[in-house]
């Protein structure tokens, strides 16, 4: 402290003499004008407490008003006789998600712009189909005023979104609250279908489903690698997404008798994984079963490696499949096995691949492919509809059977059960030189599974 | 439990926490001198780590030759905000400046989310995946580099602080700025460069965070939660509590996450967080000077 210093001003504070003197002679200072400033602060206060009533009172009168062109302006009683066949589709175009949004957004323009090219919708003389857009931000709290706006506002006669499964129950139960049919794309959370509502049905499948087709595809697992799968290691992030997948991965395992080693969650923005994988490793699974999303798949690859712990990993899509995940891992994501929705062994998925490559020029993801399908049944509910009134939509969609060149999903038909559920069935890709490669079922396979990680 | 797992959990909880130390470096410096919680730390950090990756992928370089360039404009980037944003608000209440930092917090990272979308990013440079072995013990070398680096930099801060003029007056504007203005430190510019070198902490720290994390505009928010639980934990605005706080913070998380059911890991740091305040509440280095 007191060697070197450079004037006598500087060493003056650290002497506690002359510090107190000065605290002091600053102290009553400050009292002076805390006393000035008082008095001023309470009149402005006194004003502020004005306007700020004035304030809410108009936002109160506009919320109010708001309300009543919502509820007064719901579109019943459309007119029969349409030109344009209007769909609302509430989905992210910006923050975090937006990549999401923006290739959701191309599925939809592009399987709109098929159906309008060929003549529109015949049964109605021939409407042609017109996407509406209403940005969620990413947020799932802005998704129920986004809907309720495209309805109201945007007269939209069908519904579609929303990515996040959040978003998604929160919009489609305006949709149900206006009778306005929702077809939800490709969020999966369970509760979506269970609610009782008439007017939401669901193209994608059910979290529940990723556990099964999971579960139901380490038997053939077993059988390629000539060798018994029995010990399992559960690895999951612990919000709602993980934690409902790992309920049903248990739900499936326990009933073929899986015995479950490993049982870890951890928190999605975890800086750190040692320690989890770890936990892991002592349990010596003979597979993982991973639930992450992008950034935490992206560490837990990272991690195995660094550890030197090779395990075959089946993981449930989600990060394992984005575009992102398989960019940052690269060649360490060689051989990695993962629920996926969609296959190019169908024909329909190539000819849709072909035609949004030369609109767009990259490769379509399982959003895009997912929103095509979707518009497509919407296309043909219309069609058998004859009509744009909400109940006969619902009525035609609760009805419709899609087979042919019209199914891009891996899948036979497309067709809702009473809960509005479609039959899905995921598929199980592997990642080789950085691409996915679909190796189950084998009947909509493009490739062997190569080799065991 | 085998005895090796434990010692690697250990191993890597104290390379995590050196990374941790650096982070809480920069934001105890500003809560020491200015008594501000500086909310958008974390953004700052990932802005970091985005000039480090455009630099790696445009100019083929070392991801470490980045803290050149980043240290810089991380210094820059954090004078030229606490100009505009918070010197202005500095007279009015604590609440109002952490406010602000906040409100720079979302901006920068919304400003990032607009430009760089929210996709991950990774470095792909030959040694990320380099790794020493010490008898059934891994440590990667990004790891090494970057726990090495932060005791090299916390020390040389330390050593500034402790002996050469300007730290001299920044501790003294720290302690009391009033009586420091009073015999003639120039408290207002000591305030601008504590906040640019505490900005510029992580000018280093996100070069050597990012051969080993991704890069994404959210990245902050995951390592901005462990710096505040050392910064609380090592005592507000000591610098020695920020080191011991950030190896303490690092081991226990890691350890917890072996020990603790589901992933309660991290709530094991914040126990010794709630149990160090009960018994100091100035938290372990508190109250003495830095």
């Amino acid at each position: 402290m007191r060697n070197g210093s450079p004037s006598f001003l500087k060493s003056i504070i650290l002497n506690t003499a002359w510090r107190r003197a000065a605290t002091t002679v600053i102290d009553i200072a400050i009292i002076f004008r805390e006393h000035y400033h008082l008095r001023r602060y309470c009149v402005m206060e006194i004003r502020k407490s004005c306007v700020g009533k004035r304030v809410i009172c108009v936002i109160a009168a506009s919320f109010l008003a708001s309300t009543f062109v919502i509820t007064w302006t719901s579109p019943l009683g459309a007119a029969e006789h349409v030109k344009v066949v209007k769909v609302g589709a509430v989905l992210p175009m910006t923050g975090p998600l937006a990549p999401f949004g923006e290739t959701s957004k191309r599925g939809l323009q592009l399987a709109a712009e098929e159906v309008n090219a060929s003549g529109g919708i015949n049964s109605l003389g021939g409407a042609v189909i017109e996407l509406v857009i209403g940005d969620t931000q990413s947020q799932p709290d802005k998704a129920v005023s986004v809907a309720e706006q495209l309805i109201s506002e945007g007269k939209v006669h069908l519904l579609t979104g929303a990515i996040q499964s959040a978003a998604t129950i929160a919009s489609s139960q305006v949709s149900e609250r206006m009778k306005i049919p929702y077809i939800i794309a490709t969020s999966t959370a369970d509760q979506q279908t269970e609610r009782g509502f008439k007017f939401v049905f669901q193209v994608s499948g059910k979290s529940d489903w990723i556990g099964r087709d999971q579960v139901e595809f380490l038997d053939y697992f077993a059988k390629v690698l000539g060798k018994k799968l029995s010990r399992i290691g559960l690895f999951y992030e612990d919000s709602e997404y993980g934690q409902t997948l790992a309920r049903a991965q248990k739900k499936y395992l326990q009933q073929k008798g899986y015995q479950i080693v490993a049982d870890v969650s951890y928190p999605a923005r975890t800086p750190e994984m040692d320690s989890f994988v770890l936990k892991l490793k002592a349990g010596n699974p003979d597979v993982i079963l991973p639930a992450s999303y992008p950034g935490d798949a992206i560490l837990l690859v990272k991690t195995l490696n660094k550890l030197g712990y090779k395990v075959p990993i089946v993981g449930s899509g989600a990060g394992f499949v984005d575009t992102s995940f398989l960019l940052a891992v690269g060649p360490l994501g060689e051989g990695i096995l993962t629920i996926d929705v969609w296959s190019q062994a169908v024909p329909a998925a190539r000819a849709m691949m072909e035609k949004y490559k030369g609109k767009y020029g990259t490769e379509p993801d399982a959003q895009a492919i997912t929103n095509y399908q979707t518009m497509l049944v919407m296309a043909e509910a219309l069609q058998q509809a004859r009509s744009v009134d909400n109940e006969a939509i619902r009525k035609a969609l609760s009805d419709i059977m899609l087979t042919g060149p019209k199914v891009v999903l891996p899948m036979e038909k497309i067709r809702f059960d009473e809960k509005g559920q479609n039959g899905f069935r995921f598929t199980i890709s592997q990642i080789r030189h950085g691409t996915l490669v679909t190796v189950w079922p084998e009947k909509f396979s493009t490739g062997k599974i190569t080799f065991a990680r | 439990m085998r005895f090796v797992f434990i010692l690697q959990a250990a191993l890597t909880g104290l390379m995590t926490g050196g990374v941790y130390a650096l982070i809480a470096a920069g934001l105890t410096l500003i809560f020491g001198v200015m008594k501000i919680i500086n909310f958008a730390h974390g953004e700052f950090l990932m802005i970091a780590m985005f000039i480090t990756f455009f630099l790696t992928t445009g100019l083929g370089l070392l991801p470490y030759f980045a803290i050149l360039v980043a240290v810089p404009m991380l210094f820059l980037i954090g004078v030229g905000i606490f100009v505009i944003t918070l010197k202005p608000a500095m007279k009015a209440s604590d609440l109002t400046k952490v406010l602000v930092t906040v409100g720079v917090s979302l901006f920068l990272q919304n400003i990032c989310l607009y430009f760089f979308t929210g996709n991950f990013r990774t470095l792909d440079v030959s040694y990320s995946q380099h790794k020493v072995t010490l008898g059934g013990l891994v440590i990667s070398f990004p790891h090494l580099a970057a726990f090495g680096s932060s005791i090299i930099v916390l020390s040389s801060l330390h050593w500034i602080l402790r002996y050469t003029d300007f730290g001299r007056s920044l501790r003294a504007a720290s302690e009391n700025a009033s009586a420091a203005f009073l015999v003639g430190v120039n408290v207002d510019r000591i305030q601008i460069i504590s906040f640019g070198i505490g900005s510029a902490c992580l000018g280093i720290a996100g070069p050597l965070l990012a051969p080993i994390y991704y890069t994404t505009p959210t990245i902050g928010s995951h390592f901005v939660m462990a710096a505040f639980i050392v910064v609380v934990l090592g005592g507000m605005g000591s610098l020695n509590g920020a080191l011991i706080g950030g190896f303490l913070v690092g081991m226990v998380e890691s350890l917890g996450g072996l020990f603790m059911p589901g992933s309660m890991g991290p709530l094991a740091s914040v126990l010794l967080m709630i149990v160090t305040l009960l018994l100091r509440p100035r938290g372990l280095l508190g109250g003495k000077r830095c």
